[in-house]
């Protein structure tokens, strides 16, 4: 199912029916996608495989969405990371983007919105 | 007249007197009617003691005066009569003597020439009423006066006797069968001039009791001569008739003029002043007594006296009005600010409803965003799948599965539905108590309603929540959403209190007395003794600056009071915090009605 030209996704929520609907959406749509239910195993993910782009939730079990953010982009600057979130307010917003997130979206996310952002379009919000 | 007098009285009595001091929870922390009693008595002592001091000691001291200068003063006059009485004497002596030393004795046996020397004595120094020689043998050999005396034989009469022993002699005063007061003079003449002859006189008393007339100052002073038997030698004007005993006792002797307290014989407080008259030639029969009423002497110190104590009772009145007007007015004041603080405090408690609705509110979207989120990725996979297929693509699932993996993905959808719907109907139950005041509350299921909101919070920090309640739950009557407001502040501090692991307990049960307990305990970082004292008072904060206001446990503890009831907390440093609420069963009628009114 996995090919070289597919591109990849992570999935980092502990909320898993909405972890698990998005990434059969995303994989109608030609993405292949990981799924992390917690942030320790998604900093793991991410040094294994390449990833193109992580959809990272900031309320996880274990360790903070921001801790995710910060580490994951110490080893890999150019890694495009797209925050979503129930719970952001305005002041995580701004400190998701300074951290280096290329998006803030709140749940529930509109498809075409996310689509646009994994296709390198929209900077930000 | 009396309008002023009302009005006075109304501003010396106390605002804070005539209303409940339960009109506002928030008032309760000062005893108004204590500090205003205590701080008029302080006042009025500090500043009232000093002074009965200082007037007592001056008026001592006054007196003490008083009494010596008066004593000086008898002392001096008494003095005065004595040098009278005894120049009167010492005068007509040494006229006597004189006569005796240097007129010769043959001469003064004539009687022509006696009665000129008894002329020329009554001119000069008056007094004298008449003139005898008398020789050695007692027979008196001339005699000048207004009765026939001469030949009369003195020799065996003691006055006789005493006179040659002594070289004078001067009698008491005595009637004898002239039936007039007189005083015998006699004096003896010088051995080496001639025969021994003794010239006797007699001396009517009326110029002695004029000069002692002229000692007196005040009407009821009293000047007179005792002898030494204690008989009345001139008039008196209270111890009695001349030539009678006296209703006095004559004083131990003293050399000098003295004077001592004594009562007169009508009773009233006198100083006695007394002098033994002695003269050069030696003493005489008489004792001087000057008797003088206290009450006339004190005359002048008694409007003093009168004058100063009303000036101490005036000073006295002046002080305690001054004193309970400022005390009143401070302690108003202070009423006042206090009563303002207590309506600020009834609008930052609506507004800290708000602000605790307003992080409901936050708590709330998230919650209910995220079955939404669930919703639309669900919703939105089975549109994409029916999309596809109806675009004639290949199928995305297996023939005949549709139906069973929709279910699934549908009973996700209902199942999150269901959330939202619970999470919803807390809120509106939350937010119910605006409606009503009093109704029966089963405190248990409103504890566990409150307690929701925090779950999924608590299951993010580790943190264990419990609810203790006895299985049946405890019903009482009381406003439900004040309850709700008190659960919720405390559960937040109990929140705030942590940052991971740790446990929060809310046991309910009832106390002996029918209360309801509530306790909310935690295992934060807990309260320092010196801070328990003050977190019930509002601004009372330990977070930085803009962290906290400081009102959440002031609001609360002004519902609690609006509710009857009582709040106390426990804590130790490192180990936690326990809030116990202490509710009645039932919240009376009027109560309610005034916390209705109060918001």
């Amino acid at each position: 199912m996995q090919d070289e030209s597919r591109r990849s996704i992570l999935i980092v929520d502990d909320e898993r029916r909405f972890t698990a609907a998005l990434a059969k959406r995303l994989e109608l749509r030609g993405f292949s996608c990981c799924m992390a239910f917690d942030g320790l195993s998604a900093l793991a993910f991410l040094e294994k495989r390449p990833f193109d782009a992580v959809l990272l939730d900031l309320r996880l079990p274990d360790i903070h969405g921001m801790q995710v953010l910060s580490r994951a982009l110490a080893a890999r600057p150019a890694l495009r990371v797209i925050i979503m979130t129930a719970h952001g307010d305005e002041r995580d917003r701004r400190v998701c983007l300074r951290l280096g997130a290329k998006a803030f979206l709140r749940k529930p996310v509109a498809l075409p919105e996310l689509l646009a952002l994994l296709e390198g379009g929209g900077e930000g919000r | 007249m009396f309008e002023a007098i009302g009005g006075l009285l109304s501003s010396l009595w106390p605002r804070f007197w005539r209303v409940n001091a339960e009109t506002s929870p928030y008032q309760a922390f000062v005893n108004y009617r204590r500090l205003w009693l205590t701080t008029i008595l302080v006042l009025a002592i500090a500043s009232v003691a000093p002074l009965v001091v200082l007037s007592v000691l001056h008026n001592r001291l006054t007196k003490d005066a008083v009494r010596v200068e008066r004593e000086l003063r008898t002392v001096r006059l008494a003095s005065n009569a004595r040098r009278s009485v005894a120049h009167f004497l010492e005068e007509r002596l040494d006229a006597l003597d004189f006569t005796g030393r240097e007129f010769r004795q043959d001469w003064i046996l004539d009687p022509q020439q006696l009665a000129s020397v008894l002329e020329h004595l009554k001119l000069g120094f008056g007094g004298f009423s008449d003139l005898g020689v008398v020789d050695a043998g007692g027979i008196q050999v001339a005699y000048s006066g207004p009765y026939d005396l001469a030949g009369r034989d003195y020799s065996r009469h003691e006055w006789f006797e005493r006179c040659l022993a002594r070289g004078i002699y001067i009698s008491d005063v005595f009637e004898g069968y002239r039936g007039v007061p007189h005083i015998v003079i006699a004096v003896r003449s010088a051995p080496e001039q001639g025969p021994v002859r003794v010239l006797r006189a007699t001396l009517d008393t009326e110029r002695l009791i004029a000069a002692l007339e002229t000692v007196k100052l005040a009407v009821h002073d009293d000047v007179f001569l005792v002898n030494r038997a204690g008989v009345i030698q001139s008039s008196s004007l209270l111890f009695g008739q001349v030539l009678q005993k006296a209703a006095i006792e004559v004083p131990p002797y003293s050399p000098r003029t003295q004077a001592q307290s004594m009562l007169d014989p009508q009773g009233e407080r006198a100083l006695l002043g007394y002098a033994f008259i002695e003269t050069k030639y030696g003493e005489t029969p008489f004792v001087l007594l000057l008797v003088r009423r206290e009450a006339e002497m004190m005359e002048s110190l008694l409007g003093v006296g009168v004058a100063s104590a009303l000036f101490l009772a005036l000073s006295i009145l002046g002080i305690f009005l001054i004193v309970a007007l400022t005390s009143t007015y401070m302690i108003n004041q202070l009423y006042r600010a206090d009563r303002a603080r207590g309506q600020t405090m009834l609008g930052l408690e609506e507004a800290g409803r708000l602000a605790s609705l307003g992080r409901l509110a936050a708590g709330v979207a998230h919650e209910i965003n995220n079955p939404l989120a669930v919703i639309n990725e669900e919703a939105g996979y089975m549109r994409d799948v029916l999309t596809l297929e109806q675009a004639g693509g290949e199928p995305v699932l297996r023939a005949g599965a549709p139906g069973v993996e929709f279910k699934e993905h549908l009973d996700s959808i209902l199942e999150c539905v269901e959330r939202c719907g619970l999470i919803t109907r807390q809120l509106l139950s939350f937010a119910r108590q605006v409606d009503v005041s009093s109704e029966p509350v089963r405190v248990a299921r409103v504890a566990e309603e409150i307690l929701s909101f925090f779950r999924k919070e608590a299951g993010y920090r580790n943190i264990a929540v419990r609810l203790e309640a006895p299985e049946e739950g405890l019903e009482i009557v009381s406003d439900r959403g004040k309850l709700q407001q008190v659960l919720f502040n405390l559960l937040n501090n109990a929140f705030q209190a942590m940052t991971k692991d740790g446990a929060v307990t809310v046991s309910i049960d009832s106390t002996e007395d029918g209360l309801v307990r509530i306790a909310v305990s935690d295992t934060g970082c807990g309260i320092p003794p010196a801070h328990l004292g003050k977190i019930f008072e509002p601004f009372f904060t330990t977070k930085g600056r803009g962290a906290g206001t400081g009102l959440g446990l002031s609001i609360t503890y002004g519902l609690v009071r609006k509710l009857k009831g009582r709040i106390s907390v426990e804590s130790q440093v490192g180990v936690g915090t326990t809030v116990t609420i202490l509710l009645p069963t039932r919240v009376q009628e009027a109560s309610a009605h005034e916390s209705a009114v109060g918001r």
